[in-house]
């Protein structure tokens, strides 16, 4: 027989036993089976939704200091990562991380979403429907308002300068503007070369 | 010159960068966690109309600079800042603090910062670091991501300095006035405000978009995005939510972790105000966030994605908002002892 539930539905579950088991951390706050949260607690609905009974999560946070995820991503190769983690008392302490697998898949996805735009603006260049510049400040991850910064040009000018008629006419001073801004060469500019650094 | 400084990492680069440069006039006392808490570092805003890398900008944290100021105010530490139009001049106030044998928090851009590996290379502007000391063309710099200090050649530290976009730096430069000696009856105040700061943050900020209201309505927004944006953007806003919460530099699921070791800090400080219980929740709203965490990567690695895992995925952050108001409101209803 489960003990009764008296706080907030959420908070009355984290409390509850069922979600510590030995010590160990056995199931998330989706188990409300048994507790018959739902008919009582409508604020806990929403939880419930699409769950069926019980749910166990077997996610691997790093509450517990020898539960830190270690799994090396970009950074942990240059560098570990601190993090705060409740050792065997309950008590904080910092403890070293190499990385995270959730979170360096969410970065594979930010970095397939550039390669993407990238390929799509190599795409409209050579179909002549934009500039060079697109192509180089989807490389450089850059957006208007950045490269008007580095280049010192008002936004609607490099808007222009987007356009390929536009563009094949720039002076050298300005098509050199660009290539700084990008860390290039005009040569390479103007071909969509890259060197990479 | 030879500057006297110790380089800390941090889990978070500005309070990583407050608690090395207050080190040396504090004894040791301010750790992490402490300017983390002292600053009101907890923070929560769902900004649409500003778009980061096409999605819309999730923020963690409060602005660059909060931090600092805040803890070094509570402290009755006066703080000095600048920023600057030219680069030259900008340099020279630098070496001219170098010279007085003063370490200075820099806020710099990441994109051209040579040390950092090239996939975490994006046009955030809001990283700090401190530099310290000066050796032929080579700052020494201490950033409180990285396990040891680094060096930035003269032209490397300009351009970080003058990084463009948005949060532009500027060659913002801050460092505290003078060595104030800090005492624990300090400290206890300090605490107290911060904290009081932190619940008006997340309670009582006016509209939705911030504070525990700003995590319940993305919660509702999420459950929108599968029909509105389709499953692949949908997918990349999720990953974009996910690296805004967990990266260095940023970090939701952490940041609850580090409030709640200031709470466990404060609550030795401050006996008998159950700070020590509050602290226990935080730690389960860490939890929750890395959770939805994992829950996200279930959808944008592609293994789920019907709308039902985006229903959860909402349910989630509105059961974290959920506990995050009890928390605050338990920390508001505090009579101080």
């Amino acid at each position: 027989m489960l003990p009764p539930v008296s706080t907030h539905p959420v908070i009355a579950a984290l409390d509850h036993p069922l979600f510590t088991c030995g010590g160990k951390r056995v199931a998330s706050y989706f188990y409300f089976e048994n507790l018959q949260l739902e008919k009582r607690r409508p604020r806990a609905i929403p939880l419930l939704k699409g769950v069926e009974g019980c749910v166990i999560s077997d996610s691997r946070t790093p509450m517990k200091k020898d539960e830190v995820p270690q799994d090396l991503g970009a950074l942990g190769k240059i560098t570990k990562e601190l993090c705060y983690v409740t050792d065997a008392s309950g008590k904080y302490v910092a403890e070293q991380s190499t990385g995270w697998e959730v979170k360096s898949k969410a970065l594979d996805v930010a970095w397939e979403d550039i390669q993407k735009r990238i390929a799509a603006a190599k795409a409209k260049v050579l179909k002549g429907e934009a500039s060079p510049l697109l192509f180089f400040m989807e490389y450089r991850l850059m957006d208007t308002a950045i490269l008007a910064g580095y280049t010192g040009f008002w936004q609607w000018q490099v808007k222009r300068h987007l356009k390929p008629g536009v563009f094949n006419k720039l002076s050298a001073q300005k098509l050199q503007q660009y290539a700084d801004a990008f860390n290039i060469k005009v040569d390479d500019l103007k071909t969509m070369t890259v060197n990479e650094d | 010159m030879k500057i006297e400084f110790e380089h800390h990492q941090g889990a978070h680069c500005e309070s990583g960068v407050t608690t090395n440069l207050l080190r040396k006039s504090s004894g040791g006392k301010i750790t992490e966690p402490l300017a983390f808490g002292i600053g009101a570092g907890l923070f929560f805003a769902y900004i649409p109309f500003i778009k980061i890398n096409n999605g819309p900008a999730i923020a963690f944290r409060t602005l660059p600079g909060d931090i600092f100021n805040r803890t070094c105010k509570s402290l009755g530490i006066p703080v000095i800042r600048k920023k600057f139009s030219s680069k030259e001049k900008a340099e020279k106030y630098l070496l001219d603090r170098l010279d007085e044998g003063i370490p200075v928090g820099c806020q710099v851009g990441v994109y051209y910062l040579p040390y950092f590996p090239r996939e975490y290379r994006f046009h955030f502007n809001a990283h700090n670091i401190v530099v310290f000391d000066k050796v032929d063309d080579n700052y020494l710099v201490s950033d409180p991501i990285m396990e040891t200090t680094t060096l930035l050649s003269s032209y490397e530290l300009e351009r970080v300095r003058f990084a463009k976009g948005a949060l532009a730096p500027k060659g913002h430069i801050y460092f505290p006035g003078k060595n104030v000696s800090i005492t624990d009856e300090t400290i206890r105040s300090a605490i107290r405000s911060g904290i009081k700061k932190n619940v008006y943050n997340m309670l009582y900020i006016p509209g939705s978009f911030a504070g525990v209201a700003g995590i319940k309505q993305t919660g509702n927004k999420v459950k929108k995005w599968r029909d509105k944006l389709g499953l692949e953007r949908a997918g990349s806003y999720l990953a974009q939510m996910v690296r805004m919460q967990e990266e260095i530099g940023t970090g939701g699921g952490g940041f609850r972790y580090i409030y709640a070791a200031f709470l466990q800090e404060a609550d030795a400080y401050l006996p008998g105000n159950q700070l020590q219980e509050i602290s226990v929740t935080f730690t389960k709203a860490g939890d929750m966030w890395r959770e939805a965490a994992v829950h996200a990567a279930g959808i944008y690695k592609g293994r789920l994605g019907s709308q039902e895992d985006f229903d959860m995925m909402g349910d989630y952050l509105q059961a974290i908002a959920e506990i995050e108001k009890q928390a605050f409101k338990t920390l508001k209803g505090i009579k101080w002892q």
